[in-house]
Formats: structure tokens, C-alpha cells, sequence
């Protein structure tokens, strides 16, 4: 949608003013390689540096240039167009006619003579100069889209980076909590480790309180926890890719965060309205959806503007010079090799185009109609984004709570069943019961955790705040 | 006056709290100093290792006084024979227990000390263990004025006070005379336990040699 919008615009104006362009784009290279080869950065360090170096936010601000070097054809459009030839030729002989004292006429042809004597340089040049002076708002209207569709652009550059943010944030929370999983998972696998030589031994002491079911129990678990482990070190391995390319890091550079553990970017956002409304003021799209419509309404009443004229005012002038070349002119003869003219003229320019005007400023119409359509969804449909976000970062914070109570609870379960076991009063079922649900609170502590950055992440682009690099929000760090 | 005099000498030998602190402090780094002994890792130098750690339990632990609390009011009721063989039991099997918990820390484990207070005559030093995945778990430590240990408490739980419920419920369901046969086949199992596992981590040594 938001590339149709720029699409339109563009074919629109560069139809009138097909001038070529020449784009250029500096890269921003710069980064900071810290002297032991590994880039630590932390999360807003991170998310700004995407945001100033990422390729694909740089390759959207193309569409700024075009609409730059649009706006910049439409300004040249307003002044004269110059139309001049100079040029250097060699001249013929001219053929000369000599009357004698007897009106005998007798004629000499320079082909006839001719020889390399004869040949001389000729300076011939042509100056046309067309100054409109009235077009009845057709070049104002051009401009106005123009203007407009820079915005527009500027708007989905935002958009793009965005984007981009969101998706690096996801990388970024998911590197954070690979790591926790996979220090997880070595715990538990140490501790299951352990406790399968254990069982094993008693096994073979004959104890009363272990059973082959429980080794097997056991050995089910560590498999499970291997899994898990499987699972964190080929997501670390391409987060860590993922960083890097995001960052723009060359691949001799190890990238890692500065976070040690996965915690909560930031407190608790604000009341759902004052959200709502930094949307409606900060998100991107209204402002490119408001720019399409002016663009295309700029479009149309241009078009409309084709029935009438363009007034214009014109100068010209012809030269030519040929040294040792008589120079003959009159009003009826003018020699191409030896001549000077100058002229001058005020015109209408004018094409009877018959009901296509109309029907082009229709077309322009149909997507004023459309992009004011897309915004009134845009203001329903975005509050309503943000409702969404809201509500997932709401029900991550109170599972999170949630969390704070039930996670001792598991441990107490633990050391409760760890001591009853301990002194022969339950056997190892009983604690294997509480392990697993400890190990489920853990995994789903670290899971609540993610769920709240990463959708955190997903509010801040939903409030059109994301891109700005300093958020309370994401990534949890205000310049205020 | 003689009230007053004992009075003024429990006072005078009694902990400060950074006293009680440091008591706790120098004796779990005297463990770890043990556990981290190259001379004393492996299976096959469990045996030594962990009679260094009763050694240094011993110093802390007021076993007699834990174990009291733990029976609560039936303590009473028993005869001294009786109430030796279950301090006896009840020390053997703790030990046992939580000994083989700390010879299980992989040396990543951090001990912080969370802050100590004083309740009557008594402190409770807190700690935090943080494993290597942050999943920390709370321990204090109950000290006497004389700076004995009487009690520990993990994630909360006051060890004597989950005895203290478990043993009630097993008197009053059964005979102390059941209760003990109970501990003492556990405790049995446990010195098999501990006896197939040296073995079997001399037969490794063995084969590694």
C-alpha cells in the first residue's frame, strides 16, 4: 500500500518532467570494534546503531532522493528553457553569378573549381528561448504533489525503519533469552546428571525408596533438557548472525550483548489513552496516508488544469560565420553559412485533449478516495493495534507477578519434598513432581520476560515511537 | 543478683550482629576452600571431603537444639537414651543430605550475603545462592547467642519447622519406636549408597590408571 502511494506520485509528475536523475547515497560506515574483537553493545546502543546503518532503512531513503530530485525538476520548470546549437562546419565555395559591361551573364561553379583552397571553418549557432509565464496553476499543482510525496516518503522511510527495529528487537530479545535457556539447561542437566548417578547407585544398594521407573524418569528428563539445550545453541548461533547483520558488523567481528540475562526493558507503560494518542500523533502512516490524498488532489485538480493554455514568451536567435565568405542577406535570403537573425514571439500553447483531462483527474480521484478511506481505517485500526500490544505487555506483567509468587512456591515444593525424601518419609516421585513443576515456573519466567520485551518492542513501533531510538517504552531508555 | 549477674554475662559473651555474620561467612568459605581443593575433588575423595565438612559443621551446628525443635513437644516426652539415638539419627541423615546438596555446586555458584538481624537473644544471617542461570535460592541461618546454629531455613522453610510437622503427624499416627526404624533404614541405605559409590569411583580410578 505505502509503496503504491509513492509509485503513483512519481509516474504522475516524472510524465511531465522527464529529467534524468542522478541519485547518490553516502554509506554511514562508522562503528566502534572493541580491542578484544568481540562488539558488546546494549539494547538501545544496539537498536540506534540498526537504525543509522541498517542497508535496508538506507535503501528506502531512495525514495526520498527521487522526490527530491522531482521537486528539484519542477523549480528548474519555472525558468526559461534554453534551446541553443553551436557548432563549427566547413563551407562550399558559393556559386557567384558576374554580369559583364555587355549584360553577358555567365555563371562559375565552385564544384566545378573546387579545390582545398576554397575551404574555410563556419561558426553556426542557434539560440531559442521559451519562458512560460502563466499555466494556470499546472506547474504549482506539480509542485505541490511533489512536496507532498517527499513527505510521503519520508514517512515510509520511518515506516521501513520500523520495521526493521521490530525485527531486531525480536533477534535481540531472542539472543537474551537463548542465553538464559541455555545456562538453564546446564543447570539442569548438571543436576539430573548427577541425580542419575545417584539413583543408579541405589539401584544397585537395593534402596528401598528408588525404582528403575524413577532412573528412567530421570534419564527422560535429561534427554528433554538436552533437546532444550540443542534448541538454545542453534538460536544463539543465528541470533548472533542475525546481530551482527543487522549491525552491519564485518564477519571477523564477534557481536555479543551487554545484557547479561533477559530482564524486563522497562516499567509499566501508561494508561492505554495517552498510548492511543501518542499513536494517533507519532505513527508514520497518517502522515503518508495525509500526503497521498494532497499528492493525488494536487494530481487531479492539475489535470483539470490541461484544458487551459500555457502562456509563454519566446526569443530566438540564428548566427552563422564563415571568414573569406561574402555576406549576403535581405529579408527574402538567408545564407546558413553567413547570416544573424533574431526574433521574438508571445504564445499560447494549447492541446485539445477532448474528455481525457477529466477522466486522468477521475483516476487521481479514485485514489483520494482510497487513501482517505485507508485512513479512516488506520485510525481505527491502530488504536486497536495498540490496544493489542498493550494488552500482551498487561498479561506478560501479570504473569510475571503471577510468576513472583508461584516460583517460590515450586522451590519451597522442592526443599519440602527434597527433605521428606532426605529422611526416608517419600520416595524420589514425590520430589521428581516438584522439580518438573519448578522447571516448568522457570521456563515460563524467562518465556513471560521475553514475551514482555519483544511485545514491548511491538507497542513502541504500534505508538510510531520505536524509530526514535530513545523510548521509555522500547528499548527502555528516555532522553528525558 | 544471681539472675541479674547471668543476665549481664550472656550479654557480655553474646554475638554482635557482625559478629554473627562473620561466624556464618568464614564457614562457608571454609567450605568452599574445600570443596575448591584440587587434593579433595572426585568421587573417590568424597570420604575425606565430606568428613572435612562434618568437621566444620560440627563447629556451627547446635545439632542437639535442631533436633529438639524438630520433635517440638514431643521432645519432651522422651527418655535421654531416646533422645540421643534421634539426635544421633536425625544429625546422620541431615548431614548426609545436605552435604551431598553442596558437593553438587560446580564452583559458579556465588553465596551473598542478603543481611542480618537480630530477634531476642538470636540472629538470622541471610544468604542468596545465584546459580550460573540466576535461578537463586534463599537460606538463613539461625544462631544462638553463643553463635551455634540451631536451625536453617531454604526458600523460606524452616528445616526444625518441616520436621517439626512431618514427625508430629508420623507420632501421631505411630509409635517414636516406628518413626526411628523409619529414619534409621534411610540412614542404612544412605551408608550403602555412600559405600557402593566409593567403590565404584575407586574401580574408575582404577581403570583410568
Amino acid at each position: 500500500m505505502r509503496a503504491w502511494i509513492l509509485v503513483f506520485v512519481s509516474l504522475w509528475v516524472s510524465q511531465y518532467l522527464l529529467y534524468p536523475i542522478a541519485v547518490s547515497q553516502a554509506a554511514d560506515s562508522s562503528s566502534t570494534i572493541a580491542k578484544d574483537g568481540v562488539h558488546r553493545l546494549n539494547r538501545g546502543e544496539a537498536l540506534r546503531r540498526v537504525l543509522k546503518v541498517n542497508p535496508q532503512i538506507s535503501a528506502e531513503r531512495s525514495e526520498e532522493l527521487r522526490a527530491k530530485a522531482r521537486i528539484a525538476q519542477i523549480n528548474a520548470a519555472k525558468w526559461p528553457q534554453l534551446s541553443m546549437i553551436i557548432g563549427v562546419a566547413t563551407s562550399l565555395s558559393a556559386t557567384n553569378t558576374d554580369l559583364d559591361e555587355n549584360g553577358v551573364r555567365s555563371e562559375r561553379q565552385a564544384i566545378g573549381d573546387f579545390n582545398f583552397d576554397q575551404v574555410r571553418p563556419a561558426l553556426l549557432g542557434q539560440l531559442q528561448v521559451i519562458q512560460p509565464i502563466f499555466t494556470f496553476g499546472k506547474i504549482g499543482k506539480f509542485e505541490k504533489a511533489a512536496h507532498a510525496s517527499l513527505e510521503a516518503a519520508e514517512a515510509q522511510t520511518l515506516l521501513k525503519a520500523a520495521d526493521v527495529a521490530v525485527e531486531f528487537a525480536n533477534i535481540y530479545e531472542s539472543h537474551l533469552y537463548a542465553k538464559d535457556i541455555r545456562l538453564f539447561a546446564d543447570d539442569i542437566l548438571g543436576i539430573v546428571q548427577r541425580s542419575i548417578v545417584d539413583t543408579e547407585i541405589r539401584l544397585e544398594a537395593e534402596a528401598y525408596d528408588v525404582s528403575r521407573n524413577d532412573l528412567l524418569r530421570l534419564k527422560a528428563g535429561y534427554g528433554a533438557a538436552k533437546l532444550i539445550q540443542h534448541q538454545a545453541d542453534a538460536v544463539l548461533s543465528q541470533t548472533r548472525e542475525g546481530l551482527r547483520a543487522y549491525l552491519q558488523l564485518p564477519a571477523n567481528i564477534d557481536v555479543e550483548t551487554s545484557e547479561k540475562h533477559l530482564d524486563p526493558v522497562s516499567d509499566s507503560p501508561s494508561s492505554l489513552e495517552s498510548l492511543v494518542a501518542t499513536a494517533q500523533d507519532k505513527r508514520p502512516e497518517f502522515r503518508a496516508l495525509d500526503q497521498a490524498i494532497v499528492a493525488y488532489k494536487s494530481l487531479a485538480e492539475a489535470e483539470f488544469a490541461n484544458y487551459y493554455p500555457n502562456i509563454f514568451v519566446a526569443a530566438y536567435a540564428s548566427g552563422a560565420y564563415t571568414p573569406d565568405r561574402d555576406f549576403v542577406q535581405s529579408r527574402y535570403i538567408i545564407d546558413p553559412l553567413g547570416h544573424f537573425v533574431v526574433g521574438g514571439m508571445v504564445g499560447l500553447q494549447w492541446q485539445l485533449q477532448w474528455d481525457m483531462p477529466t477522466q486522468r483527474a477521475e483516476e487521481m480521484r479514485a485514489d483520494v478516495h482510497r487513501y482517505a478511506k485507508l485512513k479512516l481505517w488506520a485510525e481505527t485500526g491502530v488504536p486497536a493495534e495498540v490496544n493489542r500490544y498493550f494488552e500482551e505487555v498487561q498479561r506478560a506483567r501479570r504473569d510475571l507477578r503471577q510468576l513472583k509468587e508461584s516460583l517460590p512456591v515450586t522451590r519451597e515444593w522442592v526443599v519440602r519434598t527434597s527433605a521428606d525424601f532426605a529422611s526416608g518419609l517419600s520416595d524420589s516421585r514425590a520430589v521428581v513432581e516438584a522439580v518438573q513443576a519448578f522447571v516448568l515456573m522457570q521456563n515460563s519466567q524467562m518465556d513471560a520476560v521475553y514475551r514482555l520485551n519483544t511485545n514491548l518492542a511491538h507497542l513502541a513501533q504500534s505508538m510510531g515511537t520505536i524509530t526514535e531510538g530513545y523510548s521509555k517504552i522500547y528499548p527502555g531508555e528516555s532522553t528525558l | 543478683m544471681i539472675n541479674s549477674t547471668l543476665a549481664f554475662l550472656i550479654v557480655a559473651i553474646s554475638l554482635t550482629t557482625d559478629q554473627a555474620t562473620q561466624t556464618i561467612q568464614d564457614s562457608i568459605n571454609e567450605v568452599i576452600v574445600v570443596l575448591s581443593d584440587p587434593e579433595l575433588q572426585g568421587v573417590a575423595n568424597r570420604s575425606e571431603r565430606y568428613a572435612k565438612m562434618r568437621s566444620i559443621s560440627g563447629r556451627v551446628m547446635d545439632w542437639t537444639k535442631m533436633a529438639q525443635r524438630s520433635l517440638g513437644v514431643h521432645w519432651r516426652s522422651l527418655k535421654p537414651v531416646q533422645r540421643a539415638r534421634f539426635t544421633k539419627t536425625f544429625r546422620e541423615i541431615l548431614a548426609s543430605h545436605y552435604l551431598g546438596q553442596l558437593d553438587r555446586f560446580q564452583g559458579k555458584e556465588i553465596v551473598e550475603h542478603t543481611g542480618t538481624e537480630k530477634s531476642n537473644n538470636n540472629y538470622i544471617v541471610s544468604m542468596k545462592l545465584v546459580t550460573p542461570s540466576r535461578a537463586w535460592v534463599p537460606f538463613a541461618f539461625y544462631l544462638n547467642p553463643k553463635g551455634r546454629v540451631f536451625d536453617v531455613s531454604i526458600e523460606g522453610v524452616s528445616i526444625s519447622n518441616h520436621y517439626r510437622g512431618t514427625f508430629g503427624r508420623m507420632l501421631a499416627n505411630g509409635s517414636f519406636e516406628n518413626m526411628m526404624k523409619k529414619l534409621e533404614r534411610k540412614l542404612a541405605t544412605q551408608k550403602r549408597v555412600e559405600a557402593i559409590s566409593l567403590k565404584r569411583a575407586k574401580q574408575a580410578a582404577a581403570k583410568a590408571q
